[in-house]
């Protein structure tokens, strides 16, 4: 199996080496068979060290659960001493001089990094075609995109190059691409995985969460990453959930399934309607209860994100002006002149217009009706999810109002571009958890993604009703990660 | 948004654009602008008693310096010199 389990029992029993599965992963990468683009950079050193390091431990019976399980990560998490550029030219030679939280307990638990994934610029996309190094091709068809900002992620995860990727969501980066390429990717509670070592884009919307080719992976990702961090004050004290344990297969028996009308509208393909219609059927053949909804703030919701979001990204992304790092504009006759050449050198358009944008609903004169507005707005929208979850245990709705669209379609139609995230935004203002899983493929072979949502800190919850519904549902994933060969002279 | 509105916004956002690409943002942003409005049409203001369902017990560390040195923050740097980062002049003669 190439699993995560499956993985790390084939190397505690000593059928493989932790070396061997990760050249193998390695391999996949940099022979990328279908072409992807998914990965920009392998940390060959890195990988190689620590997998000879988790060799000699499970040598000596001392290594940790998952020790030589290779996995990606987006390109906007540190790790110390590898570059991270967010895929921009004004991050070009950047080198991180600590690791983020979440890498640093993927690696404690025995995780190994093995390269940086392809992403939309700065995270700001839908499609993976506003990055530096290049579009990111959908493992299913490869004139389509993979979706974004984590196409990168949910691609290699969906070729079958590792088992498990990291992504970042604000306002559907992992759950959107997760269902562009049909994989299961989730976004926690706001506050479950620290922030720290992650590149912020919009810090009161940002969370990190695992991609993989089944829930379980997800689920133990999940397990090792999570938990407060001091370096982050906006991490929660919780107890670190073991989301991975006791999963009842009985998850559904007596839920309250709440489907929104207006994300089951024309809208939405009529493909992707019909499948989440089915997954409404099963659900209740497994003993819940599916009601519709009105949720009168959908597009209300989309007009918030896309104030609040770019307000909060003119802030984070000041302090990349050529000055301390990254790429710096060498003919300027100032201080002044040399910053603004390097950003309007350095950024592509997608952040600048999101920049402009954000530094307009800021300013005097429009501050109280954009970004005053939109916090209030963004209020409203969190207390009718309160009043949502008082009546349902999980929301359920297609993840995208479409399946992947051919590469080049919307680039140049930034509108149409932001209103693919309809449905996965609102979430995100309201800092919920939400994770998608690939129901069915669509009449043009394309993966189809359902949204689940639960109420806050109810992830474990939210694991063990997708872990039903996957069982159900059986979808078939075409790349699996495949173990080395076995080894007998180990 | 006007020429002039973005030519304001350029110098808070220290961005510069080309003259053929001002235009393409400026009626771009206008579009986006326009679809904002909707926000106009919530009346309903939030409850007094609001209460965000996150963020009940921040955590929060020792409010103090933590010195922090690397040799790859003097990498990372177009320039440095005896520890400082090496900028353009702030003043002109303009």
């Amino acid at each position: 199996m190439g699993n995560i389990l499956g993985v790390a029992k084939k190397i505690a029993n000593k059928d493989c080496s932790c070396e061997q599965v990760v050249r193998h992963a390695l391999a996949n990468v940099t022979t990328d068979a279908l072409g992807l683009n998914a990965v920009v950079e392998t940390f060959d050193d890195i990988a190689l060290e620590t997998a000879k390091k988790w060799d000699q431990h499970i040598a000596n019976g001392t290594a940790p659960a998952y020790a030589g399980v290779p996995f990606l990560i987006k390109d906007n998490m540190c790790l110390e001493g590898a570059h991270v550029t967010c895929c921009s030219a004004i991050l070009t030679g950047y080198k991180s001089p600590y690791t983020s939280t979440a890498i640093s307990r993927a690696m404690d638990a025995g995780f190994i990094p093995i390269g940086r994934t392809n992403m939309d610029e700065f995270a700001m996309g839908s499609s993976n075609e506003h990055s530096v190094y290049g579009p990111v091709s959908n493992p299913w068809n490869t004139d389509y995109v993979p979706g974004g900002s984590s196409g990168g992620s949910a691609a290699a995860v969906a070729a079958g190059m590792v088992p498990v990727t990291l992504g970042s969501d604000t306002g559907g980066s992992i759950r959107q691409p997760a269902a562009y390429c049909g994989v299961v990717g989730m976004k926690p509670t706001y506050g479950t995985v620290s922030r720290y070592g992650l590149v912020a884009f919009a810090s009161s919307l940002d969370q990190i969460g695992p991609f993989g080719q089944s829930v379980d992976d997800v689920a133990i990702m999940l397990e090792a990453i999570c938990g407060q961090d001091p370096n982050d004050a906006t991490s929660e004290k919780l107890a670190v959930n073991a989301f991975s344990q006791h999963v009842s297969m009985d998850a559904l028996s007596g839920k309250r399934i709440g489907v929104a009308n207006q994300l089951m509208s024309d809208y939405v393909d009529a493909d992707i309607r019909s499948a989440v219609e089915v997954v409404m059927k099963k659900m209740v053949d497994l003993g819940a209860t599916v009601d519709f909804y009105d949720f009168p703030y959908i597009e209300e919701a989309l007009a918030t994100y896309y104030i609040l979001a770019p307000a909060e990204a003119s802030s984070n992304l000041s302090r990349f002006d050529g000055v301390r790092y990254g790429m710096r504009h060498m003919n300027a006759d100032s201080l002044g002149d040399m910053i603004k050449k390097t950003r309007q050198h350095g950024f592509g358009d997608e952040v600048k217009r999101r920049i402009i944008l954000g530094t307009y609903v800021l300013s005097s004169g429009y501050y109280d009706a954009y970004y005053a507005k939109a916090q209030s707005v963004r209020a409203v929208v969190t207390e009718a999810y309160a009043k949502l979850f008082r009546e349902f245990d999980v929301l359920c709705s297609p993840t995208a109002p479409s399946t992947a669209f051919l590469k080049g379609r919307h680039v140049d139609d930034p509108m149409t571009m932001y209103l693919s995230d309809i449905a996965t935004i609102p979430v995100n203002l309201a800092g919920l958890p939400a994770l998608s899983m690939p129901c069915s493929l669509s009449s043009q072979g394309l993966p189809i993604g359902l949204q689940l949502t639960g109420a806050w800190f109810k992830d474990h919850d939210l694991l063990n009703v997708a872990t039903v519904l996957e069982d159900v549902l059986g979808f078939t994933q075409r790349y699996p990660f495949s173990v080395p060969e076995e080894n007998h002279a180990i | 948004m006007s020429h002039i509105d973005l030519s304001n916004i350029m110098n808070l956002s220290a961005l510069e654009l080309t003259p053929e690409n001002q235009s393409k943002y400026a009626d771009q942003l206008s579009s986006i602008l326009t679809y904002m409005d909707v926000l106009k049409t919530v009346t309903e203001e939030p409850k007094e008693a609001f209460l965000w369902p996150i963020h009940m017990d921040a955590v929060t560390r020792e409010d103090s310096p933590i010195a922090f040195q690397h040799p790859l923050i003097e990498e990372n740097a177009p320039e440095c010199s005896m520890n400082r980062f090496v900028v353009p002049k702030i003043l002109t003669d303009n």
